[in-house]
């Protein structure tokens, strides 16, 4: 009897292939395989988990409708990573609400104490971010986790660039806030 | 060292200090000052400047070196200052914060596929349906287009002039535009009026115009008047044909040929009509069809990575029937209808175990596909040479295939069953995506595809109204979506014959 479970050659670009047909078992495993590089970088940018399932599934679509554009042999993972801060991004776009704060406001926050953050754990930071306000979780993130300059973050979000310099030291400076508040200190 | 050796020591070091010649701030300032001066000086041409001169020209020389120094704004300073803080003071957090959100790490749900899934079918769904209601859209156009030119009787009737009108026409001149509704003969130009010979031909056009509306035009007697003193010199027997009178004489006879070019011209304006289309042109044929047609079924199978299977191909015989309606004219058919096709065919062997731990596993093998669908096809046929009882044509064509159902027989442990009622019956999840019908549930993006049709056919007349064809065509399926578990692609060829009847 002819037992076919092997799945050696089931690599990368075979599935890929098969995801440029639209066979759904492709999908699915692309989904699964990225599922959990995907979510994190949606929660970032989400207000909750429900709001980063949504942006991730709108990622997920644009990937699966464009994914004969990818090249193979360049990063995957780097690839859809791009598509779904971008899809963040436009989600922001869409949901962005003009907020000012005070800015003595923030900057009365002074506390960099690192055992603060160490004694929190990931999902605490991950939720505290989402406190945040699209605008500064959005500069944060770009700035901070994804290594964007200021200039190309003001090009990315449609803003100036000293908006971009502000709205990071009072993302900050929120972040702290609510973090020292997570953490009893406030 | 005791401490009051060293305590002695200090006194007596601070003491010296304190007997050193005192040299006062302004001394010092006052040396230093003269030594400014002697240096610009030595560096100034002409006599040596007055002391408050000299002063001035360093204030002034001092200035200019300020000014000429490389300017550093404050935002610069302070914005370089700013970010040295901002990394000092932030760089911890912001680090401290990014290693966190790195190593946040989710978990595979697999609740989310299942809404992700349900998302990528309503796209496909909401696309598919764009797709076809463009189709539509393009359908109720051109079936708006065919009817306006069919049915609205002020495009049913065109001029036809005789071919020496014809001939005129390709230069137009005040004679033969003489269909040019702008010409009225009120509002005639004076130019056209200036003779009476072209003031007859205008008024006879206008008049021709002014009946246009009917089908027919009238022959209208234009009395042609002579001048009575030229008819009286023509016949005058007194004068010669060549004397000094031949001027008038050549008068006269110009005015009786311009006459006769009128009664000429008449002529064949009486042979122009206007005439319906219809009368010379063939009217169009609609049809109605029956069909049926064995096919042979070209199944091609992908390659499948889960179960290592490679590109797979298998024929089968199918049937397919139906009902169509054409309309031809002028050698071309378009034509649609509605058709039921029977595919079954055995896919290729895959043996898979399936079941549960706490249950026993089972290997189960998919035998045999079975497929129930209706298609929709849309058709251009040309005649390529056409006899009286006769007609050989080529045919192109797409087609819009559902599955209404779909049968799988899966083997297990020696039993054969159908998979969609036993995996629905018992509630066991199956082993592979056992697409369902859109009668039986399923979605539209499993079970719809696109074919390209492509014919050759036979039409024989067996009476007046009725004829009888023959027409070998292939149907390939294309896109990249297959139907079925396997997502197969089906192509088929078949050889489709029936009856026309004209309506």
């Amino acid at each position: 009897m002819n037992f076919v479970l092997d799945l050696t050659r089931n690599n990368e670009e075979d599935y890929i292939q098969a995801c440029v047909r639209k066979e759904r078992w492709a999908q699915k495993k692309l989904y699964e395989e990225h599922y959990s590089m995907a979510l994190p970088v949606c929660m970032r940018y989400a207000n909750d988990e429900n709001d980063a399932l949504d942006i991730m599934h709108e990622g997920f679509i644009k990937v699966f409708r464009h994914i004969a554009k990818y090249e193979p042999g360049t990063s995957l993972p780097s690839w859809i990573r791009r598509i779904m801060i971008n899809t963040a991004i436009d989600h922001y776009r869409k949901m962005a609400r003009r907020r000012t704060e005070n800015l003595e406001t923030a900057y009365a926050v002074k506390s960099n104490d690192p055992d603060v953050i160490s004694q929190m754990s990931a999902n605490e930071i991950m939720k505290s971010l989402q406190i945040l306000t699209p605008a500064y979780r959005s500069v944060f993130n770009l700035y901070v986790i994804e290594g964007y300059a200021h200039k190309e973050i003001a090009d990315i979000l449609g803003i100036t660039e000293s908006t971009s310099r502000s709205n990071l030291v009072k993302a900050r400076s929120k972040l702290k806030k609510i973090l020292l508040a997570k953490n009893g200190k406030q | 060292m005791g401490n009051n050796s060293f305590d002695d020591i200090i006194k007596s070091k601070l003491k010296e200090l304190e007997n050193q010649p005192a040299t006062s701030d302004w001394e010092v300032f006052e040396e230093k000052y003269g030594q400014e001066l002697s240096g610009a000086e030595t560096t100034m041409d002409g006599p040596i400047a007055s002391g408050a001169e000299s002063f001035d020209d360093i204030i002034k020389s001092k200035l200019i070196e300020l000014e000429n120094q490389p300017v550093i704004s404050d935002w610069d300073q302070f914005e370089s200052m700013y970010d040295e803080e901002l990394a000092g003071d932030d760089a911890v957090f912001d680090r401290s914060i990014a290693d966190k959100v790195d190593n946040f790490n989710v978990a595979f749900n697999s609740q989310h596929w299942v809404i992700m899934k349900e998302r990528l079918e309503r796209e496909e769904f909401i696309r598919t349906s764009v797709y076809f209601s463009k189709i539509a859209e393009a359908a109720i156009v051109f079936l708006l287009l065919f009817t306006f030119l069919n049915i609205f009787p002020a495009l049913q009737y065109e001029y036809q002039p005789s071919s020496s009108v014809i001939a005129d026409k390709s230069a137009p001149t005040e004679d033969n535009n003489f269909i040019n509704p702008a010409i009225d003969k009120n509002t005639a130009p004076s130019n056209i009026q200036d003779t009476q010979a072209e003031k007859i031909r205008f008024n006879r056009i206008s008049n021709a115009i002014s009946r246009e509306s009917r089908s027919f035009i009238e022959i209208e007697s234009i009395p042609v008047k002579k001048n009575p003193g030229f008819a009286a010199l023509e016949n005058n027997p007194d004068i010669p044909s060549r004397v000094p009178g031949q001027s008038y004489l050549s008068e006269v006879a110009a005015i009786d040929n311009v006459a006769g070019m009128i009664e000429n011209e008449k002529m064949e304006i009486y042979r122009a009509k206007f005439v319906p289309k219809d009368l010379n042109r063939p009217k169009g044929e609609s049809m109605i069809s029956l069909a049926f047609s064995p096919t042979v079924n070209i199944v091609n199978s992908p390659a499948n990575y889960i179960l290592n299977t490679q590109p797979y191909t298998v024929d089968a015989l199918g049937i397919e029937a139906g009902i169509g309606y054409s309309f031809r004219k002028n050698g071309y058919e378009i034509g649609t209808g509605l058709t039921y096709a029977r595919k079954a065919y055995n896919p290729q062997i895959q043996n898979q175990y399936t079941g549960r731990f706490s249950e026993g596993y089972a290997v189960e093998t998919l035998k045999n596909i079975e497929f129930d669908m209706i298609s929709v096809p849309l058709f251009l046929n040309y005649s390529l040479f056409s006899g009286d009882d006769y007609n050989l044509y080529a045919g192109v064509g797409s087609s819009v295939n559902i599955i209404t159902t779909a049968g799988y027989k899966v083997r297990e442990n020696g039993e054969e069953f159908d998979a969609l009622s036993r995996y629905r019956d018992t509630g066991r999840s199956a082993s592979r995506e056992y697409t369902q019908g859109i009668l039986q549930g399923g979605s539209i993006h499993d079970n719809l595809f696109i074919t390209l049709d492509i014919s050759i056919g036979l039409e024989t007349k067996l009476s007046e109204r009725l004829s009888i064809f023959f027409a070998p065509t292939l149907r390939q399926h294309i896109g990249i979506a297959g139907i079925g578990p396997n997502k197969d692609h089906v192509h088929s060829l078949g050889l489709n014959m029936g009856l026309k009847k004209k309506i």
